[in-house]
């Protein structure tokens, strides 16, 4: 049977030990407060992270990975013996990861599957997780590529923002960039969208209203299919467990796969206090 | 073919012209996500090829140069556009590192493999980037070879074809029209051409500034920026006609004289650009070393100010219909602002006291140029008016019947750009009803209300077209009135009037939030008139 290595970056926010456990070839994304730069959850934790943001003189940057370091990481696999990659990506529209790993590819020793999950941190996650599953119960690479693939389509990240500033400021803000105009304090619900940018999906005042809106629209989406999800947060385990009440008492109906930290690279455009639902209709 | 070493300076001065105007390079960028990093990662990637290129012994050869280019720029390649720039670098090699001659067929040569490469690097090629750039200064290369250029003019050829391109990028790429500005990966590779060419050339890099006009840009030899320090107010430009012209005593002059200066050509011939504030002595000086001929004077800030102007009336009258806009009426710049922020286009002053017309209401919504426009009419006597302008005006004005100024805000949020108008409507009508509004304002005369006798004079707090209170303190009427509206809501928006100082409204804000601790108390300047406090309840 053909050996099938997974490769993934960091955004998927799944944590270093879970890497491991699992045999998944993570690359790194950076971090950069000013002059110093930081891998992505290997040299700075969520916690690190967010403590250093509370007194960064400016904002972080990020960068994505260099061809070279994808090009480096499917080799290792191909020289440990592996006959073919699986690699599992946040949304190519965001980020350059997608760009750097699909020119590695054209290089790679064996043969490289991309997949643009179109979305980011836990939302990504459990399409590297459901890549993961499928592997361990003996799929080829075109198997688990599609599992990623339909995961990953199947999958919605929604999301709310202590303040907007540093997804504008990072100019990740997409259609969502308007609302940071805005003099009243807006709570806004946020998502991913299909082309993987993301846009305003309910505008409301205050973050009570908000939660609701995203517990709500969650009921509304079990309601009809079976989800898998997680509740994602910025070091705020008490928004999160504000939120997963929320949702209990607007009745949605998911397979809870735990709390996820959002990391260094996500949390530079979320910003601190960020909460949200990663999820995925489960056929 | 330049020595190995020279051909190392030469990538050097490509790479310091480069991070010289990283910033503005950073500045343009919009695409593809504006994080405004464009020049900063083109430049990291240039200094990683300069780092390896640290490293080869002085006597390396010309393909282990090439050789260290493309490591380099690949091993440190920043973000998007300096994964691409490593990939033209790579094309460049390619061909430079096979050949030893260097003349018009290697130029040509080495940017026709460079596009292919860097095209094949990029996904979904997009028009107006630095992919165009490169493929018109490639194509420019090759039409100078067709045409037998010598290889100097050829490279000046490709590098002003390079500029040329960048020009043209907002016509080719919408989001950079929308945003005024040219593609920054592009103007970077065009610096990069252009930091070279001036290395190998051994004259100044031309600084061409596209930051704020790409439509303006002019190709000269003469700087376009130098208008920034607005430090001189003419540019004064001539031919110096004599015998035996001492350029030096010349430039010594003109350099005193003011900026900018440049003093070119020799002989019998000099050609003058300067910016000076005194046009006319520098030309009876000039008159001392020979005749003068064929002058230009501009006022630079005249044309600075014309300039703007034929771009601002160029944008008003190409900007098209928007899909939605927004009519809605308050009195206070505050609430305006808040009005605008939320989306509002036009807010027509008015408001209890003072009615907008429907005639000022068509105005403000003919002034909007937009397919369908939403009446907000902030007001219960307001919405009569509102109702006769959309009457007038067809189907394509609709309105949300608000009676509060804080309804409109609750309206606005619920839009959703891309539901149809009827279910707009709907959806803003309900949001403004899940609202909760008072307002605290001064009795006008003696009169009698639900909660008993009112004296001119006194604070009252209403609610529901009803005085709910009556009191003698601003602040005690409204958080009576807070107490009331509040019953099921989770948010409560303050609106501080013209008549209610900061320090009040901080102090009102402190009692209302320990009043409710379960409530999210956000507070604002409305700055309006009549109303200390507008209080709304969510």
């Amino acid at each position: 049977m053909a050996k099938i290595g997974i490769v993934c970056d960091s955004t998927c926010d799944l944590g270093l030990e879970w890497f491991d456990a699992n045999n998944v070839r993570m690359v790194p994304l950076k971090v950069l407060f000013g002059e110093e730069s930081y891998l992505d959850w290997v040299e700075l934790d969520p916690t690190e992270f967010y403590e250093r943001l509370k007194v960064a003189p400016a904002l972080p940057k990020t960068s994505q990975p260099s061809p070279a370091d994808f090009a480096a990481a499917y080799a290792e696999l191909a020289d440990a013996g592996y006959d073919e990659i699986v690699s599992v990506h946040l949304t190519a529209p965001l980020s350059g990861t997608f760009e750097s790993a699909t020119l590695a590819a054209a290089d790679s020793p064996i043969p490289v599957r991309i997949v643009d999950t179109k979305l980011v941190t836990h939302a990504t996650g459990l399409a590297v997780k459901a890549a993961v599953e499928a592997r361990d119960a003996g799929a080829d690479a075109a198997e688990i590529e599609a599992v990623a693939t339909r995961v990953s389509r199947n999958g919605r990240l929604y999301f709310i923002l202590d303040t907007l500033e540093y997804l504008v400021k990072g100019g990740r803000a997409g259609k969502a960039a308007g609302l940071a105009a805005a003099v009243l304090s807006i709570k806004p619900v946020l998502r991913f969208n299909e082309e993987g940018t993301i846009e305003p999906f309910k505008k409301v005042k205050g973050l009570k209203k908000a939660l609701a809106e995203l517990a709500a629209h969650v009921a509304e989406d079990s309601s009809a299919r079976k989800v898998r999800l997680v509740v994602i947060h910025g070091c705020a385990p008490e928004l999160a467990e504000e939120l997963r009440a929320a949702l209990v008492e607007a009745g949605a109906d998911f397979e809870f796969e735990g709390f996820g930290e959002i990391g260094a690279v996500i949390g530079t455009y979320a910003g601190p206090n960020a909460v949200g639902c990663a999820y995925h209709f489960v056929e | 073919m330049p020595s190995e070493p020279a051909f190392v300076s030469l990538v050097s001065a490509a790479a310091s012209a480069l991070k010289e105007r990283a910033d503005e390079v950073n500045r343009l960028n919009v695409f593809p996500v504006p994080d405004g990093d464009t020049g900063t990662n083109m430049s990291l990637t240039m200094d990683a090829v300069l780092a390896e290129l640290s490293e080869l012994p002085a006597d390396a050869d010309i393909s282990s140069v090439c050789h260290a280019v493309t490591q380099g720029s690949l091993m440190g390649a920043r973000g998007n556009s300096g994964v691409i720039l490593s990939q033209i670098l790579r094309g460049l090699c390619d061909v430079i590192a096979t050949q030893s001659t260097f003349d018009s067929a290697l130029v040509a040569e080495a940017l026709e493999r460079s596009a292919t490469v860097a095209f094949q690097a990029v996904r979904k090629p997009v028009d107006g980037t630095m992919l165009t750039v490169l493929r018109d200064a490639s194509e420019s290369a090759r039409a100078g070879v067709d045409a037998q250029l010598d290889l100097d003019t050829l490279l000046r050829q490709v590098v002003d074809a390079a500029f040329e391109s960048v020009r043209r990028t907002p016509e080719l790429l919408p989001v950079l029209k929308e945003n005024g500005v040219v593609d920054a990966g592009g103007f970077g590779l065009a610096i990069l051409a252009e930091g070279l060419l001036a290395a190998y050339d051994g004259h100044e890099v031309r600084d061409m500034d596209f930051a704020s006009a790409p439509a303006d840009l002019v190709l000269s030899v003469a700087p376009e920026n130098d208008w920034d320090d607005q430090e001189y107010l003419y540019c004064t430009e001539f031919l110096l006609l004599g015998t035996d012209l001492d350029v030096d005593v010349v430039q010594e002059y003109i350099s005193s004289a003011g900026g900018s200066e440049l003093v070119v050509g020799g002989g019998d011939t000099l050609k003058i650009h300067v910016h000076t504030n005194e046009p006319g002595s520098v030309l009876t000086k000039m008159t001392e070393f020979g005749e003068v001929s064929d002058v230009h004077i501009n006022n630079m800030r005249r044309q600075t100010h014309d300039r703007m102007v034929a771009l601002q009336a160029e944008a008003a009258s190409a900007r098209p219909a928007k899909s939605y806009g927004f009519v809605t009426v308050a009195a206070g710049p505050g609430l305006k602002a808040i009005l605008e922020s939320l989306g509002a286009d036009a807010v027509v002053n008015g408001g209890q006291t003072m009615n907008p017309s429907t005639a000022e209401l068509l105005e403000a919504v003919q002034s909007v140029n937009a397919e369908t426009t939403i009446i907000l009419p902030n007001n219960k006597n307001i919405v009569m008016a509102a109702q006769q302008a959309a009457d007038h005006a067809g189907e394509s004005v609709l309105v949300v019947p608000t009676s509060t100024v804080p309804e409109a805000f609750s309206a606005l949020l619920a839009f959703d750009p891309d539901a149809t108008a009827s279910d707009n409507v709907r959806a803003m009508t309900e949001a403004a009803e899940a609202v909760t509004t008072g307002e605290v304002t001064v009795a006008i005369k003696d009169s009698k209300g639900k909660v008993g006798d009112i004296k001119k004079g006194q604070v009252i707090g209403i609610t529901g077209h009803e005085i709910e209170v009556v009191g003698e303190d601003v602040s005690d009427v409204s958080r009576k009135l807070a107490d009331i509206i509040t019953a099921h809501a989770d948010t409560l928006t303050v609106l501080a009037g013209e008549d209610l100082d900061d320090t009040a409204l901080e102090s009102l804000v402190e009692e209302l939030r320990a009043d409710h601790s379960d409530i999210e108390v956000d507070a604002h300047r409305g700055d309006q008139p009549l109303y200390p406090v507008i209080i709304a309840a969510e």
